[in-house]
């Protein structure tokens, strides 16, 4: 049986700076396994650490204690980082984009490519196969802010998909869109992650337009998990 | 020499002589600062975000009298006003800083959302407007009156020059300067430096703390830029207002330089009426002359400020990123630590260097260009690393973030995501340091591969009453301290960031 | 990465090249020169051509004189890289000596200079000398008062501090010199008394104190005082740009202690790396040619030979004071340190 893509053990965090002592506890103790290809909706008012948690498995954030296993690495022990958020190799998608500004479609490809160590000449061919997956050939020369709201989210998504990562992580990125654009998006990753395989856990405010891609819901408040909900039907069309 | 520091050195900094020394610098430093606020206040309030005339022109012109050495602004004005001793010293170094608290005042105020400035402007026009800014912005202006108040504390040339005639007005850093020359012992200048070393730190830090909050009082996520202010009849007297600082620290100082290398006072002192013709023929040869004694002066300051800009730069981003980008408390210490070379006095520089690089080993770095970068880089590190922090401050974490999670190592996002986003900073950064390496005297004294630089050159010349020589070789300094800022300012797309 | 990379690489590559050519350390012969850059550097021009040689020189700055690089031999004497020091006096040279920075050489070329110019071990040599004198303004003071004003005591007589008089701070240069003799001319108590009335008359706003012997002149050339202390080459400079000065020798004739004369001073370093280029120089600056030029030179020094031909307006003929320099070198730490406090809070 191959290892699950994440595995989180007593995973606790606290708010960052200040003395030790009177941090406040934004999340944890939870306990969670995420099997390859499950697509798991993250759900809960603002604020009860659906953010935190996602930050959290890719390293960007320190936990106070616990441990996050990535595909049977041991990633983070506490808060030790034993692998870098450089080396996790996962795909996140931020809210509204965090695209880079000065790079062009084409520019931020290569540099996800160049910075994955993807040999160059294999590096053309897979841009342009991205592109044409997330329906933005012949864009490859605009910058992020001469894109459309649905084409800054096609980058954002070809940016997290173009190396082929296990897990993928959606910190809300279509929240911004209207709802046409958001269903057409949905249904585009639907496609992608059926034909790529990933591990998906993604948070939205929006779980009735988000369930029909979702094989299971986690809802969470206060910083724990309060239920853990499976869909059968859409498990069974994703495995 | 000896570096040693004896018991009685560090009683003796206790006396009543250093204990009244000391009180008359701050006294010269509080004067400075306060006059560099209400100047610097209104200036930054009025071309950054008013319908005054020429506010675009006069914006970045108001940034010259922080560039020029403090120096010319009170060799220009002597000869024409009576004033002198304390009160000069600080006219003259609260006119040369007031660019300062104009430049966070009018970022400040760029901050200012339009929304809450628009609910203000109907509820009480434009007195309701200011009523509710002032608040907001007064926590930048502070800390640039704070910095102007570290440069005038500082600062020994000017209140020396100004108090030459009536009681002399004797500042503490003479006293470093001179135990320096008393004794040779770097030990014993670092102790006597320490009480200004803290004063001026003690300034410093809440500055830092205050600019923070200013920044954070004005900064919203659904953050609309202002519209400029209609100042109705206002518009004229603004305009007058803003020049008084303008010319009292750029225009009447470089105006006499032109007059002073066109050899006209020389003409009137002779009784003669004012031969124009005459005034031409001796601009060009006093030019000419300067370029020919001292271009290679003009080429190693250049030279030297660029190198240092150079080098002061890039590690200015990797600490400036590091202060915002690791843990608060590590990034609070290099903060500190990087605030460290702007709180200590020049002349310690210049000791430090001769201390420790006039040894048998480093003896070929030492008598190179390359001490004199090493020197001005270390003086001005400061500025960049400030700047980039602030500038850090501002840029989106998630940027790097994202770039991390596809893989970009440390280095390649400082070069690939934070360098690209921070150009306008980065570039703003190397003006800055640029400049004041450009103008740096008191710490080269001592060093000498630094001493062969225009600005040295140009304090040589004072002395030998060549007037109309010295006075273009400083036309030809400033001009190439100011060159690179116009030229970004003029061509760059991007504007030249010095504050974020 | 390459977008940002290599441009300023190409940039950078040319600038440190030429950070490394600037500032050559290929000098045949390093001299540090506390005489003016316009005074010394003809000069030395003229020996690079006459023996092929290459100087490197590196000069004193206003803001620092004399002290600065006095200070820098001090800090270097561990690893000296200066050959020949120049001063523009004499006081700091002898404490240089004194504290075993200096080695010794007697020149050839200085064989006809007065003994009382000469260190006995030769580790030092005074040539072409300033004198300390009163520059007035002949519009604030009229001739016939000028004739009134002949002692140094002067400087304090209400008379003339009504219409201002001043004297550089006495911390550094010639002033300072000049202020550490007297304590060995006229004793503890009056030479005490002279600075303390000047401190107190610049204190009640009647004395100026300026920030050196350059700013002194040029306040009285422009009417701002009526007289003060300056040295005979910043006198010289006024006089030559047509201002209304003249120029006073103090204490003359019987009962006065005379002028002080300050000469130059010209010295090997221990442990100099060029040795036999620093004797060669030493030599040339050391000759009857070059006191004469320096006397011809705007800063009108004035020849220590009373062989050396001398323009004019470059006075021989008068009481110069009596002053033994190895003890006013001796003397002057300690002085500093006192006058530092009196004239520094």
């Amino acid at each position: 049986m191959p290892p699950a893509a994440i595995q989180i053990q007593d995973l606790t965090v606290h708010a960052p700076n200040g003395p030790t002592k009177s941090r406040p506890k934004i999340l944890g103790p939870i306990s969670l396994n995420l099997e390859p290809a499950e697509h798991v909706l993250l759900v809960g008012p603002s604020g009860s650490g659906k953010s935190t948690l996602l930050r959290a498995i890719a390293g960007l954030n320190q936990p106070t204690s616990g441990t996050i296993t990535l595909q049977g690495d041991l990633a983070t022990d506490g808060p030790k980082q034993l692998i870098k958020p450089e080396r996790r190799k996962l795909g996140y998608l931020f809210q509204d984009g965090a695209l880079w500004p000065h790079k062009t479609v084409h520019k931020t490809l290569e540099f996800v490519l160049s910075a994955a160590k993807t040999p160059k000449p294999q590096r053309l061919d897979k841009i342009a196969e991205i592109l044409e997956l997330v329906e933005l050939t012949g864009k490859e020369e605009r910058l992020p802010s001469e894109l459309s709201g649905g084409e800054a989210q096609r980058l954002n998504l070809a940016r997290a998909l173009i190396t082929n990562p296990k897990i993928v992580m959606f910190d809300e990125p279509l929240g911004p869109l209207d709802a046409p654009l958001r269903a057409a998006l949905l249904e585009r990753i639907r496609f992608l992650q059926q034909k790529q395989g990933w591990c998906a856990l993604h948070v939205t405010h929006d779980p009735a337009g988000a369930m029909g891609i979702a094989t299971r819901t986690l809802h969470i408040d206060s910083g724990q998990i309060v239920r853990d909900e499976q869909h059968s039907s859409n498990s069974q069309a994703t495995a | 020499m000896s570096g040693s520091i004896t018991w009685a050195d560090v009683v003796s900094l206790f006396e009543a002589r250093n204990v009244a020394l000391l009180g008359r610098t701050i006294g010269l430093g509080l004067g400075a600062a306060s006059l560099a606020l209400v100047f610097g206040l209104p200036f930054g309030f009025l071309v950054a975000r008013t319908n005054m005339p020429g506010a675009g022109l006069i914006r970045p012109m108001g940034a010259i009298p922080l560039f020029l050495p403090s120096l010319f602004i009170a060799i220009a004005w002597a000869p024409l006003v009576e004033l002198r001793g304390g009160l000069a010293a600080a006219l003259v170094l609260g006119f040369s800083t007031f660019p300062l608290v104009a430049l966070f005042s009018a970022r400040a105020f760029e901050r200012i959302d339009a929304a809450k400035e628009e609910a203000a402007l109907l509820a009480g026009g434009l007195r309701s407007v200011l009523r509710m800014e002032l608040p907001l912005v007064l926590p930048s202006a502070l800390a640039g009156a704070s910095i102007a108040f570290a440069f005038a504390v500082n600062d020994f040339a000017t209140p020396d020059y100004v108090s030459s005639v009536g009681p002399k007005f004797n500042v503490y850093a003479d006293e470093i300067f001179a135990s320096w020359n008393v004794t040779s012992n770097p030990g014993r200048a670092l102790i006597t430096a320490l009480p200004l070393i803290a004063l001026t730190l003690l300034t410093l830090v809440p500055a830092l703390a205050l600019r923070r909050k200013g920044n954070l009082a004005t900064q919203g996520s659904a953050f609309r830029a202002p519209g400029p202010l209609d100042l109705g009849a206002l518009r004229i007297p603004a305009l007058i207002f803003a020049l008084v600082p303008l010319s009292v620290g750029a225009l009447v100082p470089i105006g006499r330089l032109f007059l002073e290398a066109g050899g006209l006072p020389a003409q009137m002192d002779a009784g003669g009426g004012v031969d124009i013709g005459a005034a031409w023929a001796t601009l060009q040869d006093s030019f000419a002359l300067a370029l020919e004694r001292a271009r290679e002066d003009l080429a190693n300051s250049i030279l030297f400020s660029v190198c240092a800009a150079l080098v002061a730069v890039p590690i200015g981003l990797i600490i400036g990123h590091a202060i915002e980008r690791t843990s608060r408390r590590f990034g609070r210490m290099l903060e500190l630590l990087g605030l460290l070379p702007l709180a200590l006095p020049a002349i310690l520089f210049g000791i430090a260097a001769v201390f420790f690089w006039s040894t048998p080993t480093t003896a070929d770095i030492y008598d190179s260009g390359a001490m004199a970068v090493l020197l001005f880089a270390g003086r001005y590190i400061s500025f960049p690393i400030l700047l980039l922090a602030g500038a850090t401050a501002s840029l989106d974490r998630r940027l790097e973030e994202s770039a991390a999670i596809v893989g970009a190592g440390p280095i390649r996002r400082l070069l690939s995501i934070v360098t690209p986003e921070l150009r306008g900073s980065l570039a703003g950064s190397f003006v800055l340091v640029f400049v004041f390496c450009m103008r740096e005297l008191d710490s080269a004294i001592l060093v000498p591969a630094a001493n062969h630089t225009a600005i040295l050159r140009v304090f040589n010349g004072v002395h030998f009453g060549r007037d109309e020589y010295v006075a273009a070789l400083a036309l030809l300094l400033i001009f190439a301290i100011l060159l690179p800022g116009a030229l970004w300012t003029l061509f760059a797309k991007k504007r030249l960031e010095v504050l974020r | 990465m390459s977008l940002i990379f290599p441009r300023p690489f190409r940039v950078l590559t040319p600038l440190v090249l030429g950070l490394l050519a600037s500032c050559g350390a290929d000098a045949d012969v390093v001299i540090y020169c506390a005489l003016d850059q316009v005074h010394a550097e003809p000069l030395l021009e003229r020996f690079e051509k006459e023996t092929g040689l290459v100087v490197r020189a590196e000069f004193d700055v206003e803001a620092n004189k004399t002290i600065g690089l006095v200070n820098r031999l001090r800090a270097e004497s561990s690893a000296t890289r200066c050959d020949v020091f120049w001063n523009n006096e004499v006081a700091h040279t002898v404490a240089l000596a004194e504290e075993g920075v200096l080695a010794s050489y007697d020149s050839p070329a200085a064989a006809d200079i007065p003994d009382i110019f000469r260190d006995e071990e030769r580790r030092w040599t005074g040539f072409a000398a300033r004198a300390r004198v009163f520059i007035v303004n002949t519009d604030l003071v009229t001739p016939e008062e000028i004739g009134q004003i002949t002692s140094m005591w002067d400087l304090f007589d209400p008379k003339w501090t009504e219409k201002g008089v001043g004297m550089a701070r006495p911390l550094t240069g010639t002033t300072l010199t000049h202020m550490t003799a007297l304590y060995s001319v006229l004793g503890e108590e009056r030479a005490r008394e002279y600075v303390e009335t000047a401190k107190r008359l610049n204190e009640e706003g009647k004395l100026s104190l300026t920030s050196g012997n350059a700013t002194l002149m040029k306040q009285v050339r422009e009417g701002e005082l009526a007289f003060g202390w300056t040295d005979t080459d910043d006198y010289n400079v006024a006089r030559e740009a047509g201002k209304p000065v003249a120029c006073i020798y103090p204490d003359q004739g019987e009962g006065g202690i005379g002028t002080l004369l300050i000469p130059n001073s010209v010295a090997l370093l221990k442990d100099a790396p060029h040795e036999e280029a620093a004797m060669q120089l030493i030599d040339f600056i050391l000759a009857e040619q070059t006191e004469r030029e320096l006397a011809f030179a705007r800063s009108a020094q004035i020849p220590v030979r009373k062989s050396v031909e001398r323009p004019g307006y470059v006075l021989t003929d008068f009481d110069p004071m009596a002053v033994d320099f190895r003890v006013v070198g001796g003397d002057l730490p300690k002085r500093q340190e006192e006058l530092k406090e009196l004239f520094l809070d």
